[in-house]
């Protein structure tokens, strides 16, 4: 084993010798090291911290754990009676299954080269027995998600758990820090880098916008002093091969399914070895799963794969993927991120790929040799997202990458991480404020509203003052803040997380008719349990189902029988008629960029003629009745129809932004005399109807476009409402879920009542907040 | 509250958005008077009746009566020979 061969990354590095095991592994299989790899190794030997920017199937995850596989490797062999070291290597990604992915995916290279390393997952479905023995029995590379590093951390034995930690490898870095996911994450790290202050980070990253951003975030900041991590890139990659669909089926006007599209798709699976077919919401994955399967003559094997379904079962198909036994999937984006999947040779994408980057991520899933071209296929569900699918597709190409900025960390999450610091041990404000500005999106935190989050944390805020229960921490005469009282760190550990869901039901199978009975009646043992759980579902959508209903799920129609306590009983129905499942999860709104893209394509005729023809007819219609919206100008119709008169504009920002424009002008129109009677947004337009001749007024100066328009409705108009609206209240219970301020789940209480509301009574009034 | 009102500004409510949209259009706003729908109303006109509508004080004539008929938009805003069959 003492055998090394001298390696050059590039001139400029030093030789590295890598052990014996890995130049024998990498001969065997007749590869080079790639010259990153070894530059990457080469910085960690030094004691640096890294980013490494890498196309898909440029062996990034392999970079990544290089140095900690290189390190334990040359690790004595522990000796009898020697203390059990700590974990050695954090890997951190943003999803589970990826998680799980790498695993397999390490867990091959380290039983071929015979290495004495143990590599373990821990999730949020990591039993718990498995969780209890690595804390007393830590693996040397632990593979995990930012929730379960911050449960860690609040425990009383973090600083001996972490103590022998020397990488921490972050994988798809660019995704993790913009949510608030990413925000906890970065608090994390402040925390770890106290335990061991030459702590090194690995990021490993898709091209972005702003690489300093992401070199800031890998690395501990002075106070006034910016530090950045190295950085590798490593340019190219072949160009994917996108198209989008052609098809002689007509393209619908509006709505969001693609079915039209299914016996094209189909022929594609066909045609290939294996399809990966994304789409943007549950509900999609659903339907287009079932319609696949009506059309399914030769009886190929497809499968589905969205968050919502038993995690047994996204397992076994995540399996049988790796041993490429499917030729397509149905997949959301539970499937999205860096997962290394078989021999995938296609990527169908269903609906509007909703922002450039996504697209880009998902494609790197087909062929993840860097050297051949990747092959897709776009599948626009209508008309806008024809435009869409076209301007993404330009982006593609151009490279452009639109993930939005880093930005500063949020409040709510350091509230939540101030508490779980005090679970694991008593902190001094001082300590800890310097711990977390160290942090680069906290560096510019005021001391002012750190202390402020610190009392939030403590008293539950100016709101809850009164209320003793939520006391959490106290200020000792020694200066220490520290729980009030053990079940605080209970709580915490139940609670933690920034993923907030929407309270959600576990769906069981039972016989037909088994769950009719009235909520309270004692359970029906016999009859109702034994079923098997298929899987969770929302309980917002169940609140509008009556027993007899049918929906889809698990690509199966189900027949909703009735709530039991925490769950939602069904049983299989006949037929394919089914509502659909809603979700609440998945609904993205276009990016800033694309919408940009798809403005500049409608205002340029000359761009027209590379849209399939039904689409540019209809462009063609447009310019001849009416004009064409676009470019920098905003247009607004007013036309009667029925006993209505509607104003239709078209902003192109979304979904989000144009819900709220719309609740505003409706407020002003009313003001103005115009009766509004309601309002429908998409992303792409808006549409307010009213009993008045809103273009008359528009004509005869009644009322002025610009004043209604104007900058302003975002001042007083949005503050009154925001106070009175029902969608802030939902917000506000959000980052009091997070802040710790509500427990989602109390050790003891079920609080899982169907139809009760977003807010307890005494949340109600977060208005003199 | 501080961090509620910048979640609801910037999530659910995308102000930022919706600000950058009002900063940019005075003096671009192109008005349109028709006599009719219009072909590139017709998606989001297909939109009304598939979701409640919030107004503050119409009462029961929040909700759209029905869902409107494609064929029937199309025709109104494209003419006669423009209704496609499926």
């Amino acid at each position: 084993m003492t055998e090394t061969l001298p390696l050059f990354a590039d001139q400029t590095t030093p030789p590295l010798h890598l052990p014996a095991p890995f130049v024998r592994w990498f001969a065997d299989k007749g590869w080079q090291p790639r010259a990153h790899q070894l530059e990457l190794l080469s910085k960690a030997e030094s004691g640096l911290s890294t980013l490494l920017i890498a196309p898909t199937g440029a062996g990034k995850t392999l970079a990544g754990f290089l140095p900690a596989l290189v390190d334990l490797e040359r690790r004595e062999k522990p000796k009898p009676g020697m203390i059990k070291p700590g974990v050695h290597t954090l890997y951190i990604s943003p999803l589970k299954a990826l998680a799980v992915d790498i695993e397999r995916n390490l867990m091959k290279p380290v039983d071929e080269m015979d290495l004495r390393v143990r590599i373990e997952t821990r999730t949020g479905d990591t039993p718990q027995a498995k969780r209890q023995r690595q804390k007393t029995h830590p693996p040397d590379i632990l593979l995990t998600t930012p929730e379960q590093v911050s449960l860690l951390l609040s425990h009383k034995d973090a600083s001996r758990f972490f103590g022998d930690l020397r990488y921490v490898v972050l994988d798809e870095l660019h995704s993790l820090v913009t949510s608030k996911r990413g925000h906890l994450l970065a608090l994390a790290l402040a925390r770890l880098r106290r335990y061991v202050p030459d702590l090194q980070t690995i990021g490993l990253s898709a091209t972005v916008a702003e690489p300093d951003d992401l070199r800031r975030w890998l690395v501990a900041q002075e106070p006034h002093e910016e530090r950045l991590s190295e950085l590798i890139e490593v340019a190219g990659g072949a160009k994917p091969n996108i198209t989008i669909l052609k098809g002689d089926n007509r393209i619908p006007w509006s709505g969001h399914f693609a079915r039209y599209a299914m016996p094209d798709v189909y022929e594609a699976i066909k045609e290939h070895q294996t399809t990966l077919i994304f789409v943007n919401t549950r509900s999609q994955a659903e339907l287009l799963f079932q319609e696949l399967w009506a059309i399914n003559e030769d009886s190929l094997p497809i499968a589905l794969h969205h968050g919502s379904l038993d995690v047994s079962q996204r397992r076994k198909v995540e399996q049988a993927m790796g041993k490429n036994a499917l030729r397509a999937v149905v997949a959301t984006s539970t499937l999205d991120l860096g997962i290394d999947w078989g021999d995938v040779d296609l990527v169908v994408h269903v609906g509007s790929p909703k922002g450039a980057s996504r697209l880009a991520q998902r494609i790197g899933r087909a062929n993840h040799r860097m050297d051949e071209a990747s092959k897709a296929i776009l599948v626009p569900a209508n008309r806008f997202e024809v435009l869409e699918c076209q301007a993404a597709l330009d982006a593609n190409y151009l490279g452009f990458q639109d993930t939005p900025p880093v930005g500063e960390g949020s409040l709510d999450v350091l509230c939540q991480h101030i508490l779980g610091m005090a679970c694991s041990e008593p902190f001094t404000a001082d300590e800890l404020f310097a711990e977390i500005t160290s942090s680069s999106i906290y560096t510019a935190l005021p001391r002012e509203t750190f202390d402020r989050a610190v009392h939030f944390v403590s008293n539950g805020g100016y709101a809850l003052q009164s209320y003793e229960r939520y006391a959490k921490i106290r200020l000792g005469k020694d200066g220490l803040w520290r729980i009030s009282h053990p079940s605080v760190a209970q709580q915490y550990r139940l609670n933690a997380g920034t993923i907030i869901e929407a309270p959600v039901l576990a769906i069981r199978a039972v016989r037909k008719g088994a769950g009719r009975m009235k909520r309270g009646e004692p359970a029906q043992a016999a009859t109702m349990r034994g079923g098997r759980v298929l899987g969770k579902i929302e309980e917002l959508f169940l609140e509008t189902l009556t027993p007899g209903d049918t929906f889809l799920f698990a690509g199966k129609v189900l027949r909703f029988e009735g709530i039991r306590e925490n769950e939602c009983y069904v049983s299989y129905a006949e037929g394919s008629e089914a509502k659909i499942p809603y979700y609440a999860g998945g609904k993205f709104p276009t990016t800033t960029f694309l919408s940009g893209e798809v403005r500049k394509m409608l205002a340029d005729e000359t761009q027209w003629h590379r849209l399939p023809k039904q689409v540019s007819d209809w462009l063609g219609y447009q310019k001849w009745k009416s004009v064409m919206p676009g470019g920098d100008k905003l247009l607004v119709e007013t036309f009667p129809r029925g006993e209505r008169y509607y104003m239709v504009a078209y902003p192109f920002e979304g979904r989000l932004a144009h819900q709220t424009l719309c609740m505003l002008l409706t407020r002003r129109l009313e003001r103005a005399g115009a009766q509004p009677i309601g309002y429908v947004a998409s992303d792409y337009a808006i549409s307010i109807w009213s009993r008045k001749d809103m273009g008359a007024m528009l004509s005869r100066e009644q009322m002025s476009l610009t004043e209604l328009f104007s900058q302003d409705m975002l001042g007083d108009d949005l503050e009154a409402w925001l106070d009175e609206s029902f969608v802030f209240k939902r917000t506000f219970r959000y980052c009091a879920l997070i802040a710790g301020l509500i427990e989602k789940r109390h050790p003891g209480k079920e609080n899982r009542t169907p139809g009760h509301g977003f807010l307890r009574p005494d949340l109600r009034c977060p208005a003199h907040a | 509250m501080q961090a509620t009102r910048h979640d609801a500004r910037s999530g659910l409510l995308d102000v930022e958005r919706l600000n950058d949209l009002l900063a940019r259009i005075p003096g671009r706003i192109v008005h349109k008077n028709l006599e009719r729908i219009s072909p590139m109303a017709v998606p989001v006109m297909l939109e009304i009746g598939k979701e409640p509508v919030l107004s503050s004080n119409t009462g029961d004539d929040m909700m759209a009566e029905h869902a409107m008929n494609v064929d029937d938009l199309v025709r109104e805003a494209m003419g006669e020979d423009a209704v496609e069959t499926p």
